[in-house]
């Protein structure tokens, strides 16, 4: 199996092991941790889809790097990366304060059926 | 014609500066209307369709803002509801209502003006975090829990649409929009078929069209006139 193809494979089990964790949890903190777990399966991804085997780091620094051009990594999936990872690191902070909110309404950080009738009233 | 980034700018600069002003509830109000205004200038006096370059690089590669007719007729649509919506607010609000209201109408513009797939998520994202806090406005039961459970699924939703756009990528090698219309026919069917859903369950989802609107009903009754 090739580097490329256990990249592919673990990022996918990654973003699905997240799925799980979102579809079935009940407290909201877990939830978020889930979504984490999906955004880094989504990184290693997009990651992977610019990955050359043996390749070089994009950054032209001498002649020997100039006569390499092929061998280098894409850099465009290393770019969208970083900033993936800054509108994760916004949507968690951000969903952690509305969390927070949440506690000192409710009195619980957990979603459930209980719950959605405390709203309703 | 790379004055059309103006549309975008200037609601996000006046963010900014309503965090220090005081009379805030005036300076929203002029810039959504000069963003009306100018959004009629430039459907009245310039010719279509038109490319703003940004940074410099021509069009396969760089960012860049089309104009085209349709994308004419959304941003009328997009900063005429920001002015209708101005104009039927009543109460009074902090100023924490008028900067998120700011980062919605410059979000909107830039979804609706764009030329490239990932820009277009960016935006998408921007806009999600806007409507979460003025979902979550009022802070007290009911929208603290519907917040955090919109939140919650567009982010999922939008982690689908990311996944698309990196597989766009993958196969065609751009992100330019323009640039994909030409090459799509170079995809097998299977490939264009995994795209297709899971960008459609990304967008399907955070903008709540029919299937996938029923978790959206209660927000929307019990939320909506609290805003007004």
């Amino acid at each position: 199996m090739s580097l490329t193809n256990l990249f592919l494979i673990s990022s996918a089990s990654l973003i699905f092991v997240g799925l799980y964790g979102v579809l079935t949890k009940k407290n909201i903190v877990r939830i978020l941790l889930s979504l984490n777990i999906i955004e880094t399966g989504i990184n290693l991804l997009l990651v992977a889809f610019g990955y050359v085997e043996g390749g070089i780091a994009p950054i032209i620094t001498s002649s020997e790097s100039i006569a390499n051009l092929t061998k280098m990594v894409d850099p465009v999936p290393q770019a969208l990366v970083l900033t993936s990872i800054v509108i994760g690191l916004g949507t968690t902070a951000f969903a952690l304060g509305l969390t927070i909110n949440y506690y000192k309404n409710l009195g619980t950080v957990s979603i459930s059926k209980e719950e959605e009738e405390k709203i309703n009233e | 014609m790379n004055s059309v980034l103006f549309l975008v700018v200037i609601p996000l600069l006046g963010t900014f500066i309503s965090l220090f002003n005081k009379k805030v509830k005036e300076m929203t109000f002029l810039i959504t209307l000069f963003n009306e205004i100018f959004t009629i200038y430039i459907i009245t006096c310039v010719g279509l369709p038109k490319i703003a370059i940004i940074g410099g690089f021509l069009p396969p590669y760089g960012i860049n803002f089309v104009l085209t007719d349709l994308s004419l007729l959304f941003i009328f649509l997009v900063n005429t509801a920001g002015l209708i919506s101005m104009l039927v607010i009543n109460e009074k609000k902090t100023s924490k209502f008028y900067s998120v209201y700011l980062v919605l109408l410059a979000a909107n513009n830039g979804l609706v003006l764009t030329g490239d797939l990932f820009n277009l998520f960016i935006f998408m994202e921007l806009s999600t975090f806007a409507i979460t806090a003025l979902i979550s406005y009022k802070r007290d039961k009911v929208s603290s829990g519907t917040g955090i459970k919109y939140l919650i699924l567009s982010s999922v939703s939008s982690s689908f649409l990311l996944i698309g756009i990196g597989m766009i990528y993958k196969t065609l090698g751009t992100l330019n929009i323009a640039d994909i219309a030409g090459k799509l026919n170079l995809l097998s069917v299977p490939t264009l078929s995994l795209i297709i859903l899971l960008i459609f369950a990304g967008i399907l989802v955070e903008i709540e069209i029919f299937p996938f609107n029923i978790w959206f009903r209660r927000l929307i009754f019990q939320q909506m006139p609290a805003l007004m």
